[in-house]
């Protein structure tokens, strides 16, 4: 993967987030528009530089919330191991295969948010983020996957990534 | 992966030193993305006026015009008294002009997670720190957290689990049709944040609350917590008074912002 593409995507990814989120709500909840961008690199990329990138995103993602840090990386960690084991056995560039694939995604990341705050507020349950709010970004984030997606899908080339070929004897 | 498992379950103090450093360099794309976010809003659902005086039928333009002559009168009698009481409590900072306490600051984005926080384009070298009360003309908007150099990030008042104390007040026309505030004769309570801009009061006796507080009454924030500065600001308005399901014999106020928080262009640190 070239660097400097991936930087400028996780920019834009984030600026987008921060920039957009609070003005493209629906039901209280704004689409993650990072775990798209994670997504994409996951989909792509082979398996190593794919799970730094979507933990990089990750963490980038976490730097600019209130929430605690980790909770991003971690998620998007497993989403990228996720990803990575279905990336042969998918098509790459169908609007099915970004739809199904966000939305698992999504639940992840979702279950653990939720997870995170029950262990993180045991104590406090009116901190934890309700889960009907999870589900509408999860819903929101996965009807964009495929405008998204497809967008980057065409940009592919600009990132560079490197597709491991099976060597024939 | 393990160091961010680990990092999202014990939730280390340490780090928020660094997030409020480094959102800083987001600022050259987050800050034309709110601007563009907001300017488009505002084009497809452009802002509705609002009527505090009369929240349930929004009055026409020269009842407004009336009323706003007889406030100027108001103002003139009360800024007289004001000024009287200053000088007997010589205490001018506390009654002074609330404005004059505050440092205006842009807004620059919201939370990239499913917080509810504000982006901030100014930071220690602005002279804000952690805990500082942030207003905006509507009403309180939250505390920051995470300064850095250049940039804050200010929670919200109503981001989940935020706990204030408030009291109510209300307003009512009089025998002169002129609009009055009075103190509504109910013990302070505790509101906790819901997200979306909401808060809830919860576990009041029913028999005490209803007929007591009604719709429409403003939340005042009347907290002790040296932090708030000893602020008297409006929190919100009162949504609803109901009686609570899960809990017999209770009822629960919920209370609204009078703004959506989340989409404010600039607010007020109050640094002085």
């Amino acid at each position: 993967v070239r660097g400097i593409s991936y930087l400028i995507l996780a920019y834009i990814a984030l600026g987008a987030q921060i920039g957009l989120s609070a003005f493209i709500r629906v039901g209280g909840s704004p689409p993650n528009l990072v775990l798209l961008a994670a997504l994409f690199v996951a989909l792509n990329a082979p398996k190593e530089p794919a799970l730094l990138g979507c933990f990089g995103l990750g963490l980038m993602q976490d730097l600019l919330t209130q929430q605690t840090l980790g909770v991003y990386a971690f998620s998007y960690g497993i989403v990228a191991m996720f990803v990575i084991s279905t990336q042969q056995l998918v098509y790459r560039e169908h609007p099915l295969t970004h739809l199904s694939i966000a939305f698992s995604a999504s639940v992840i990341c979702s279950i653990i948010i939720v997870l995170h705050g029950l262990l993180a507020y045991r104590n406090e349950p009116a901190m934890r983020i309700g889960v009907m709010k999870l589900l509408y970004s999860t819903i929101y984030t996965t009807l964009l996957a495929p405008i998204v997606l497809m967008i980057l899908q065409k940009l592919k080339r600009v990132f560079g990534f490197q597709t491991r070929r099976l060597k024939v004897i | 992966m393990l160091l961010a498992a680990l990092s999202a379950a014990f939730s280390p103090r340490v780090s928020e030193k660094a997030q409020g450093q480094l959102q800083t360099l987001f600022i050259p794309v987050a800050r034309p993305m709110y601007a563009f976010g907001g300017w488009s809003h505002d084009r497809l659902s452009p802002p509705k006026l609002r009527d505090d005086g009369s929240p349930h039928q929004p009055r026409d333009v020269r009842e407004l015009v009336r009323e706003n002559a007889d406030l100027r009168t108001q103002i003139l009698t009360v800024t007289a008294e004001l000024e009287r009481l200053k000088e007997l409590t010589a205490d001018r900072s506390k009654l002074g002009d609330l404005s004059s306490r505050c440092t205006p600051v842009t807004v620059g984005g919201g939370d990239s997670g499913e917080r509810e926080s504000l982006f901030l384009l100014s930071g220690t070298t602005s002279g804000l720190r952690d805990g500082l009360p942030v207003l905006c003309p509507d009403g309180v908007v939250g505390k920051l957290t995470r300064v850095g150099l250049t940039s804050a990030r200010v929670r919200l008042i109503t981001d989940k689990g935020n706990k204030v104390r408030v009291s109510f007040v209300r307003f009512e026309k009089g025998k002169d049709g002129a609009t009055h505030m009075s103190n509504v004769s109910y013990p302070d309570c505790i509101a906790i944040g819901q997200g979306e801009g909401r808060m809830l009061i919860t576990h009041r006796p029913w028999n005490e609350l209803k007929g007591t507080v009604l719709p429409n009454d403003w939340a005042i924030l009347n907290d002790d917590d040296p932090e708030w500065s000893r602020l008297t600001y409006r929190v919100g308005r009162v949504s609803a008074v109901e009686p609570q399901k899960d809990a017999a014999g209770f009822g629960q106020i919920k209370i609204e912002s009078v703004v959506d928080l989340t989409m404010l262009r600039e607010v007020m640190v109050l640094t002085k």
